[in-house]
């Protein structure tokens, strides 16, 4: 399968999975997997229609789902977390990150930042 | 003094205060230090950076007695750079009242304000008011200004950090604590700084869909275009802070909508006066910046010598120019 295939692949599987174990509409309008500067390679999810309580009930399977999808993209799941609106329980983005060393140092917390929530780190 | 920027939920409170208490453990210094912790507090009236957590007052208070029983005094920073005349009606002015007077009860010190007449309101409120760097203060004039109103501090417009002779009279001539950022770098005299707080302070308070920050895109272009603007930029090495020790009563350390490990890792090098490595590690502004440039803390060592007695005027001089040469490097 082409990288294109798979990110296409990809975006359209974890919909389904968000609709499929919520049991309603949640949109995922784009999914990139990207390399910084510094090191780090991840995937970037942007969801639509999810709530911080969703992915606290149904965190294992979420965590287990993102970690297959970074294998297939030969990326290790070091840290993964969601993006939340600030002052709200709306998640706006999750991330999946093999971290560099620097990244490691700054982002290794339960809460690294108010809007950052990790799931596996 | 110290005063450490945090992001606004317990978490990081309590990551911030076991910190302290670690060091203090261990260094000889930070044991006769004192600490303050700043946060944001955008409702309604907004402030000047992004605020990733807005506690409500609840909360705050919660936080305010974690902070005091581990002897931090806590300072709550609403410094909007505008508030779109709104606080200048019949029900702005209630509404700020009523917010001062909240913050008053449930413990609060001290409030970081850039705007007079919320100074003014600030103490009618019997809160202790701390001068944002977002009033701009550069020179002693307008230090002045804000002294008679019987300031707890000012905290110096960062533009000034390097213009000792400006610091020193001001030193000289208000009663109140001077306070200065240490690791803002911001551009030296930014030509955009006014707007950028006049949008954060917008943005903040309102929650308006920005498409994107203009400002901050500007200026990370014009760094990686002229790198010589990253060594003008008005930070202070841990290592040049006893430079400023009889001028400045309070080391503002910036950052507080950066990830938890980045404050700590700034916290402890200002601490331990000492940083080794790549200086960008420290910056805030251009925190992006610290992946791409390398910049050699150890050439630096003795350019404070330089920025003491220098007359900024940069038509004249390539110090800085050939100071980027030498230290800053871009990463491989």
């Amino acid at each position: 399968m082409s990288i294109k295939e798979k990110i296409l692949e990809g975006r359209e599987d974890i919909e389904k999975f968000f609709i499929k174990i919520i049991g309603r509409e949640i949109f995922v309008p784009e999914l990139d997997v990207f390399s910084s500067r510094c090191g780090c390679v991840g995937i970037m999810i942007t969801v639509r229609g999810l709530f911080t309580d969703d992915v606290e009930i149904f965190q294992k399977q979420l965590v287990k789902k993102l970690e297959d999808l970074a294998k297939s993209f030969d990326i290790n799941a070091d840290w993964i977390f969601i993006r939340t609106l600030p002052g709200s329980d709306d998640v706006i983005n999750i991330g999946v990150r093999e971290l560099c060393n620097l990244c490691k140092e700054e982002y290794s917390y339960k809460k690294p930042r108010p809007d950052l929530i990790s799931l596996k780190f | 003094m110290f005063s450490i920027p945090h992001p606004g939920d317990f978490e990081s409170l309590k990551v911030i205060v076991n910190e302290i208490k670690k060091i203090k453990k261990y260094d000889k210094r930070a044991r006769k230090e004192r600490f303050e912790i700043y946060l944001g507090f955008s409702e309604f009236i907004g402030t000047g950076r992004a605020t990733l957590h807005k506690p409500n007052f609840e909360e705050l208070e919660e936080q305010i007695r974690y902070a005091k029983k581990n002897n931090l005094r806590m300072e709550v920073v609403i410094n909007a750079s505008c508030l779109g005349g709104t606080h200048l009606t019949a029900n702005g002015i209630s509404y700020i009242n009523w917010i001062f007077n909240q913050l008053k009860n449930i413990g609060v010190e001290c409030v970081a304000l850039s705007d007079p007449y919320l100074v003014d309101l600030a103490k009618n409120n019997d809160l202790d008011v701390n001068v944002s760097c977002i009033a701009l203060v550069d020179c002693l004039d307008k230090a002045l200004f804000w002294d008679e109103k019987e300031v707890y501090a000012i905290t110096l417009d960062s533009s000034i950090n390097r213009h000792f002779d400006i610091i020193q009279e001001i030193k000289d001539n208000v009663n109140c604590k001077l306070k200065i950022l240490v690791n803002e770098a911001c551009l030296y005299k930014c030509p955009m700084r006014t707007q950028h707080f006049n949008f954060f302070s917008h943005a903040n308070a309102q929650n308006i869909p920005a498409l994107d920050d203009y400002y901050y895109n500007k200026c990370i272009n014009l760094r990686i275009k002229n790198k010589e603007l990253i060594i003008k930029s008005p930070f202070i090495r841990p290592e040049d802070l006893a430079h400023y020790e009889k001028m400045i009563d309070i080391f503002k350390i910036s950052g507080r909508s950066h990830p938890i490990g980045w404050i700590k890792r700034v916290l402890l090098a200002y601490l331990k006066r000492k940083w080794d490595g790549n200086l960008m590690e420290l910056l805030d502004c251009p925190r992006e910046l610290q992946h791409f440039f390398y910049l050699d803390n150890k050439i630096l060592n003795s350019a404070i010598k330089k920025w003491k007695t220098c007359n900024k005027r940069c038509s004249g001089c390539n110090f800085c120019k050939d100071l980027a040469e030498k230290a800053l490097k871009v990463k491989n």
